[in-house]
């Protein structure tokens, strides 16, 4: 044998003659393939004594003895007596194991028919739902915690949520923002310039980036930036037994691990709506004046004479609801995290999902009350 | 008869990254067929040092032969036909969370051969019962398992590619004594029976002197001693002394009893 050498590629191979099956070839994991496949197709004799010569085979490894036991057995179901010649000790003890190895396969998971199925999602998404309302009740119930223990308040964590999820997406929030003033005012441009009326592109900038664009779009980026964040960082934690760690202790997880998050998502959405705001009429101005010639001057004196504080308050005011969901629904996701590296991913694919669509319809939901009472 | 060195490691230099220095040319000879154990304190590299004949992580100098291929310089065909011939059971069983154990050990096969689907399986659920793990439970997910199993479902795909060279780390770390001393069963019965050459990094006295052929000690960033356990323990070594004289180890020592 020589081990030395990479295992050689020459196949596993049996030839039978008369009541002697001949072995030869390498009969290792990697040469076993065809005949592992194709003995049943040889043609043995059938009652009565057959010898399984191994004497030319050159390497043997528990697969290819696996093999051989195999081959014995199918001889033997053909009602033969079966003697193996040329075998160590060892390699016998192990062909022997194969063949007296009865194992019981291990049951499958059932497969439910189709409509079985559906019903069961349904009320497992209904169970989701059920859940997620107790969830926002423990995180309710953590706030007036705090609120009776000032002294147990994390501050220290909610700040660096604040940092983390507020000043370090103040770049990327304030260029995506200065991008679609940009875009948005020379769309808005082209329509207002062929009526003669460029200077309208400042209240439609003005209400639709105070009101829609700034915390829609900020919303968005930030639950796909922070919201998938909390819910890997919660659900590697809970894969990890952190969360289980905290329990015992007798630390709430809710207290630790989702209050400061959402404390300091409350804090920095709206503060990064801002920064939005301001980016995103800088866009708007600079194209005003590149495309339609309205100065930065005329434009903010315009800006000053249209705009109300209002508009700005009507956006502002949805921004807290956002920061809410946003952290909640990662939080909330994390913890559903089960014991496997892929159910962390899809619990963050689900957590931004769902909050965009959350978003968008709390958006949605804020328009309607905003013109039922005719704001 | 000369014995035949599987693993040969010379001079070997690791510092990591903050400059602090774990191996400092260091020795190692790996005979076949034999169960060499690794010992130390905490923090002498002895997981490190698996590591790095792997070739998950890369020393500093020195040179390390596997099989007679120096792997610090081999080119990557050499090494991926290498890869193939050792398999190691990490410390807490890597297993592959999101695939049942069956899944675990069917993987290496699914990759490097081209064996039918059923095939597969039926070499998957023998090795297995090599490693004695209930077949019952083989489409279990390991987050459903016991730490006994847990071990034994990463020996069954340790030894899935038929590898000559298996290593061990912290094999019994955790279990139940009843537990812990069937897997020593079970890596003596892989080594004679298989003929595999294993190297083990453990704690447990009782896997000591009941499964290596020898032990080597690290300690000051090289090895201190390679010897059998009987003869280790009396070494005059002061790191290697204080190490066994405590009471655990004292206790751990069989009595009166006839090898």
């Amino acid at each position: 044998m020589e081990n030395n050498e990479f295992k050689s590629s020459e196949s596993a191979n049996m030839v039978c003659e008369q009541q002697t099956i001949f072995c030869e070839g390498n009969w290792i994991t990697q040469t076993i393939t065809q005949l592992a496949n194709a003995y049943r197709e040889f043609t043995l004799p059938s009652n009565t004594d057959i010898t399984i010569d191994t004497n030319h085979v050159q390497q043997f490894d528990t697969a290819g003895l696996w093999l051989l036991a195999k081959i014995t057995d199918y001889a033997k179901s053909l009602g033969c007596k079966v003697t193996i010649s040329g075998l160590q000790d060892e390699q016998h003890e192990i062909v022997n194991k194969v063949l007296q190895d009865k194992l019981e396969p291990a049951p499958t998971p059932t497969v439910y028919p189709f409509l079985e199925r559906m019903g069961k999602n349904a009320l497992a998404s209904w169970q989701l739902v059920k859940a997620f309302i107790a969830f926002l009740g423990e995180i309710t119930d953590s706030l007036l915690n705090w609120t009776r223990n000032i002294h147990k308040i994390r501050w220290r964590s909610i700040l660096s949520n604040i940092d983390s999820a507020g000043l370090q997406a103040s770049g990327i929030v304030a260029l995506l923002s200065f991008l679609i003033g940009l875009v948005l005012a020379y769309q808005v441009g082209i329509q207002l310039q062929s009526y003669g009326a460029s200077i309208y592109v400042v209240d439609l900038l003005g209400i639709s980036l105070l009101r829609e664009f700034s915390p829609l779009l900020t919303a968005i980026i930030v639950a796909g930036r922070s919201g998938s964040a909390f819910a890997a960082q919660i659900g590697t934690m809970k894969l990890n037994e952190e969360v289980d760690a905290l329990k015992t202790f007798g630390i709430s997880p809710t207290e630790v691990l989702v209050l400061p998050k959402i404390l300091g998502l409350t804090v920095a959405l709206p503060l990064l709506t801002i920064l939005a705001i301001c980016f995103s009429l800088f866009g708007g101005i600079v194209m005003s004046k590149m495309m339609l010639g309205i100065s930065p001057v005329d434009f903010l004196k315009r800006f000053g004479d249209v705009i109300q504080l209002k508009t700005l308050l009507l956006g502002e005011i949805k921004t807290p609801v956002f920061a809410l969901l946003i952290a909640a629904i990662g939080c909330f996701q994390g913890f559903l995290v089960t014991n496997s590296a892929a159910s962390v991913g899809e619990r963050t694919t689900i957590s931004v999902v769902h909050s965009i669509f959350m978003i968008i319809v709390t958006d949605a939901l804020f328009s309607i009350v905003y013109s039922a009472l005719g704001i | 008869m000369e014995k035949e060195i599987v693993i040969d490691i010379k001079n070997l230099v690791t510092e990591f990254a903050d400059g602090s220095c774990v191996h400092k040319g260091l020795d190692l000879t790996v005979y076949r067929n034999e169960i060499l154990g690794i010992v130390g304190g905490s923090g002498t590299g002895k997981t490190t040092l698996i590591r790095e004949i792997l070739l998950l992580q890369k020393a500093n100098a020195g040179t390390i032969e596997v099989f007679g291929y120096n792997i610090m310089t081999a080119g990557s065909a050499v090494i991926q036909a290498l890869r193939q011939r050792w398999g190691m059971m990490f410390q807490s069983g890597a297993l592959f969370s999101g695939l049942t154990v069956l899944e675990n050990v069917c993987f290496p096969l699914q990759q490097y051969t081209k064996l039918s689907k059923s095939n597969i399986e039926e070499l998957a659920y023998f090795k297995l019962s090599l490693a004695q793990f209930p077949s019952q439970s083989a489409n279990k997910l390991p987050a459903e398992l016991s730490g006994g199993m847990i071990k034994r479902a990463a020996v069954a795909r340790a030894l899935a590619m038929d590898p000559e060279l298996l290593f061990l780390d912290e094999p019994t770390a955790g279990l139940d004594p009843e537990t812990a001393s069937g897997l020593d069963e079970l890596v003596v019965d892989l080594k004679e029976t298989l003929g595999l050459t294993i190297v083990m990094v453990t704690h447990d006295l009782d896997t000591l002197w009941t499964t290596t052929d020898r032990v080597a000690f690290l300690g000051e960033q090289k090895v201190l001693a390679t010897k059998p356990m009987s003869a280790l323990i009396h070494d005059k070594h002061p790191i290697i002394h204080t190490y066994f004289s405590n009471e655990r180890a004292k206790r751990a020592e069989p009595h009166d009893e006839v090898h």
